[in-house]
C-alpha cells in the first residue's frame, strides 16, 4: 500500500501542507523543530487512530487555532481510500441566567470534538481508521522497546496485533473496560471495609470476565512473539556476524506479597515495587504458543484469587495482561540491564525489521515505513541491513536534518521535499546536490 | 448575551437530558416558545401525567400505568417462561417481535461499579424470589453482550443456577443477510460460543 498524498491544516506547526508522495523512497530535510516529526505524527494519527506522544487531543491543534485536519489519500488492495480526522474545540460558552446569577452553562472542559471519516463516512470512533493503513515506524524514542518500563514493550507488541488484526481492538477495549470497572469495584468493597457474600460474588463476575478477555490477549501476544522471535533471531545474528542470538520471555507479572486478610489494609506499602514474576523461565518459541487460552484463563482466575486481599488493599488490579512485561535476552542475558548502547539499538533494529517482515508475511501487502531521525544515526553496515530488508517499492519516508551520512543508495530514485517552520516543499533539484 | 431567566431555567432544564448540550438544549428551549399555548399545556401535561402515572409493576419492574402490568395480568401468557431484560426498553423490542408468550422480568439497569450501581440496584433480589415461587421452568436471560451485559449475565447464572431452574441466554451471532468473511471478531468468537446442534 501507498500513500498517495497527504493534506494537514492547522496540524501542530504545519498551518498547511499537500504532499504528494513519491512511491518509493520519500526525504524529508529539514533544521531541528521544523515539523518533519510532526508530520510523521499525522500519518500515523491517520494509520492507528492515536498520536503516540500526544497526551490529549488538545496538543494536535496548531496554537491559537480552534480546529485542525489530517487526510490522506491511500492506495491499497482496496483500492483508493480517503482516510480524515479532525479536531475542532466547541464554542468556548454560552451564557443563561440561572435564578438571578449569571451562570455560564459551560462547554469548555468538554472535550475536543472528533471527526473522523474514511472515504466520506463518519466512523463512530478513531478505531474505524484502525487497519487501513498499515505503518511500521522506527524512531529513536524506540529505544525505550528496551531502555523503557514495561508499557512501551506492551504498547509495541498490542499494536503489532492491531495492524495484523484490526478487529482485535473490541478485545482490547473490553479488557479496558473490565479493569476500569473491577479496579473501581476493589476501590468499594475495600473502602466499605467487610465483604458480604454477594461482595465477593460481584468480584468473582469480574474476576471471570478479566480472564477471559486478558486470557485471549495473552494468547494472542504469545502467538504472535512466537512468530515474530525467529525473524528477529535471524535479523540479529546477521547484524552480530552469527555472535548474538536473540530470546524473549514473556513474563506474568503478580504482586509478590500475599498479605492474607483485610486486617493487614492498614498496612503501609512498603514500596511500590513489589511486583516479582511468575514465570520466569525463558519461553522458547514453541512453548510460548503452546499455551492455551483456556489454561491461561484458568492460571489468572487462581492467581486473582491468590491476591485477592493484596488486590483490594492496593485498590487495583495487578493481575493480567495490563501488568505484563517482555524481557528481551543476548546470548541468555537480560539486554535491558547488560547490552552495550550498540547492542541494544541493534535489538531494536531487529525487532523492527522482524516487524516488517512479519507485516508482509502475513498482510501480503507492503506497509508504510516511517524512519524519524534514525537513519543518520546507524552506521553503514547497518543501514545495508535496512536497506536489503526495504524493498526497493516499499513506500519509505525519512526525516532528517542532513543526508551526509546516508549510504547514497537511499538518495536513488528518492523524491526530496524541505521542511522549513512548517511549511513542506518538494524539492525540484536532483538529489544528487544535497550531498 | 443572556436569555431572560424563565427562558434560560427552560434550557437549563432540557440540558440535563441524557445527549443534549447546550446547543440542542437552546434549539428546543425555542421550539417551545414557538409553540402555541395550547400544544405547550399539552407538553407539560404529559410530563406530569406521565410522571404520576407511570410505575414499576410490583412483579415484573415493567413501566406501566396499572399495577400488576398488562402483561402480567394476561391470563394467556406462559407462566413458566421468564425473560430477564436490562431495562422496558428492551422488553418493548422483545414484544414488537411477538414470538415470546412468557413473562418477563426487568432488572432496571446492568451491574457497573463505575455507575455505582452494584447488584442491590437492580430487582435481582425480587427476582431471586419470584423464580422459586411462580416455579419457573425456564429463564431466558436476554442482555446485551457488552462487558457490563456479560458480568450481569455472569451474576445471575450464579445465582440462578443453584436454584435448580433451567437458565439460558439469547445467542448472538451474525447479523441476518452479514457475510461471514466480513464478521470481526468478537461477533466471530461469539457465533461460535453460540453455536448449536442441528
Ligand atoms: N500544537 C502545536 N502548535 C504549534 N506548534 C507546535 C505544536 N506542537 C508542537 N509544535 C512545535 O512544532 C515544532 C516542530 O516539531 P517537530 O517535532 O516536528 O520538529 P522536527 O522537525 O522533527 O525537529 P527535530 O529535527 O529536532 O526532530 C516544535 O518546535 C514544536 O514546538
Ligand atoms: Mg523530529
Ligand atoms: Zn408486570
Amino acid at each position: 500500500m501507498r500513500i498517495k498524498k497527504i493534506h494537514l491544516g492547522q496540524f501542530r506547526n504545519l498551518s498547511s501542507a499537500s504532499v504528494e508522495l513519491g512511491h518509493g523512497r520519500n526525504i524529508l530535510i529539514g533544521q531541528n523543530a521544523q515539523g518533519k516529526s510532526n508530520f510523521l505524527e499525522a500519518i500515523e494519527l491517520l494509520a492507528t487512530g492515536k498520536s503516540s506522544r500526544a497526551d490529549s487531543d488538545f496538543d494536535l491543534i496548531a496554537w491559537g487555532a480552534k480546529e485542525m485536519h489530517a487526510e490522506l489519500v491511500l492506495e491499497g488492495g482496496r483500492g483508493e481510500e480517503i482516510l480524515s480526522f479532525a479536531l475542532r474545540q466547541p464554542a468556548a460558552s454560552c451564557v443563561a441566567e440561572k435564578g438571578g446569577q449569571k451562570t455560564q452553562l459551560s462547554c469548555r472542559g468538554s472535550r475536543v470534538e472528533r471527526t473522523v471519516k474514511v472515504n466520506e463516512l463518519t466512523q463512530p470512533s478513531a478505531a474505524g481508521l484502525i487497519g487501513r493503513l498499515i505503518v511500521v515506524s522506527f524512531k529513536s524514542q524506540d529505544l525505550n522497546l528496551l531502555r523503557g518500563g514495561p508499557k512501551f514493550r506492551r504498547d509495541w507488541i498490542d499494536s503489532l496485533i492491531l495492524k495484523l488484526r484490526p478487529s482485535f481492538q473490541e478485545v482490547f477495549s473490553s479488557y479496558q473496560k473490565t479493569i476500569a470497572q473491577r479496579n473501581k469495584l476493589l476501590k468499594t468493597l475495600f473502602e466499605k471495609g467487610k465483604l458480604t457474600v454477594s461482595d465477593q460474588d460481584q468480584l468473582l463476575v469480574w474476576d471471570k470476565q478479566l480472564a477471559r478477555f486478558g486470557s485471549r490477549i495473552i494468547k494472542t501476544r504469545l502467538t504472535l512473539l512466537s512468530d515474530l522471535l525467529p525473524l528477529a533471531q535471524d535479523q540479529q545474528e546477521k547484524l552480530s556476524s552469527q555472535r548474538e542470538h536473540l530470546s524473549l520471555r514473556y513474563v506474568f507479572r503478580a504482586p509478590a506479597e500475599r498479605s492474607a486478610s483485610l486486617e493487614q489494609v492498614e498496612e503501609p506499602d512498603a514500596d511500590g515495587s513489589t511486583e516479582s514474576p511468575l514465570s520466569t523461565g525463558p519461553l522458547c518459541a514453541e512453548k510460548l504458543a503452546a499455551m492455551e487460552e483456556l489454561d491461561l484463563a484458568r492460571t489468572l482466575l487462581k492467581e486473582l484469587k491468590d491476591h485477592r486481599f493484596e488486590e483490594l488493599r492496593r485498590r487495583q488490579s495487578l493481575i493480567g495482561p495490563h501488568r505484563d512485561d517482555i524481557v528481551f535476552c543476548l546470548n541468555e542475558t537480560d539486554a535491558a540491564s547488560f547490552a552495550s548502547q550498540g547492542q541494544q539499538r541493534s535489538i531494536v533494529l531487529s525487532l523492527k525489521l522482524a516487524e516488517l517482515n512479519c507485516i508482509q508475511e502475513k498482510l501480503n501487502d507492503l506497509p508504510v515505513l516511517l524512519l524519524d531521525d534514525v537513519l543518520a544515526e546507524l552506521d553503514t553496515a547497518r543501514q545495508a541491513q535496512l536497506l536489503l530488508a526495504v524493498e526497493a517499492n516499499m513506500q519509505t519516508i525519512i526525516t532528517t536534518t542532513h543526508v551526509s551520512g546516508f549510504d547514497p543508495i537511499w538518495l536513488k530514485d528518492a523524491r526530496i521535499f524541505t521542511v522549513c517552520q512548517g511549511n513542506i516543499n518538494a524539492d525540484k533539484s536532483a538529489p544528487a546536490s544535497h550531498l | 448575551m443572556y436569555f431572560t431567566r424563565p427562558l434560560g431555567k427552560l434550557i437549563e432544564e432540557f440540558q440535563k437530558f441524557p445527549g443534549v448540550g447546550p446547543k440542542s438544549a437552546q434549539r428546543m428551549a425555542f421550539y417551545v416558545l414557538d409553540m402555541s399555548p395550547e400544544a405547550a399545556s399539552v407538553l407539560a401535561a404529559s410530563i406530569i401525567d406521565a410522571k404520576e402515572k407511570v410505575r414499576h409493576c410490583s412483579h415484573c419492574f415493567h413501566l406501566s400505568a396499572q399495577d400488576p402490568c398488562e402483561i402480567c395480568s394476561d391470563e394467556k401468557r406462559d407462566k413458566t417462561l421468564m425473560c430477564v431484560v436490562a431495562d422496558a426498553r428492551d422488553l418493548v423490542a422483545l414484544e414488537r417481535t411477538r414470538e415470546f408468550k412468557g413473562l418477563y422480568h426487568v432488572l432496571c439497569g446492568l451491574i457497573s461499579p463505575l455507575d455505582g450501581r452494584g447488584p442491590d440496584k437492580l430487582s435481582i433480589r425480587e427476582l431471586l424470589s419470584r423464580v422459586p415461587v411462580e416455579s419457573v421452568r425456564e429463564v431466558i436471560l436476554a442482555i446485551n453482550p457488552t462487558v457490563e451485559g456479560d458480568a450481569t449475565v455472569l451474576y445471575l447464572s450464579q445465582l440462578l443456577k443453584p436454584l435448580g431452574t433451567k437458565v439460558s441466554r439469547i445467542a448472538f451471532g451474525l447479523p441476518v443477510g452479514s457475510d461471514l468473511e466480513y464478521a470481526d471478531d468478537m461477533t466471530l468468537t461469539r457465533a461460535l460460543e453460540g453455536r448449536r446442534e442441528i
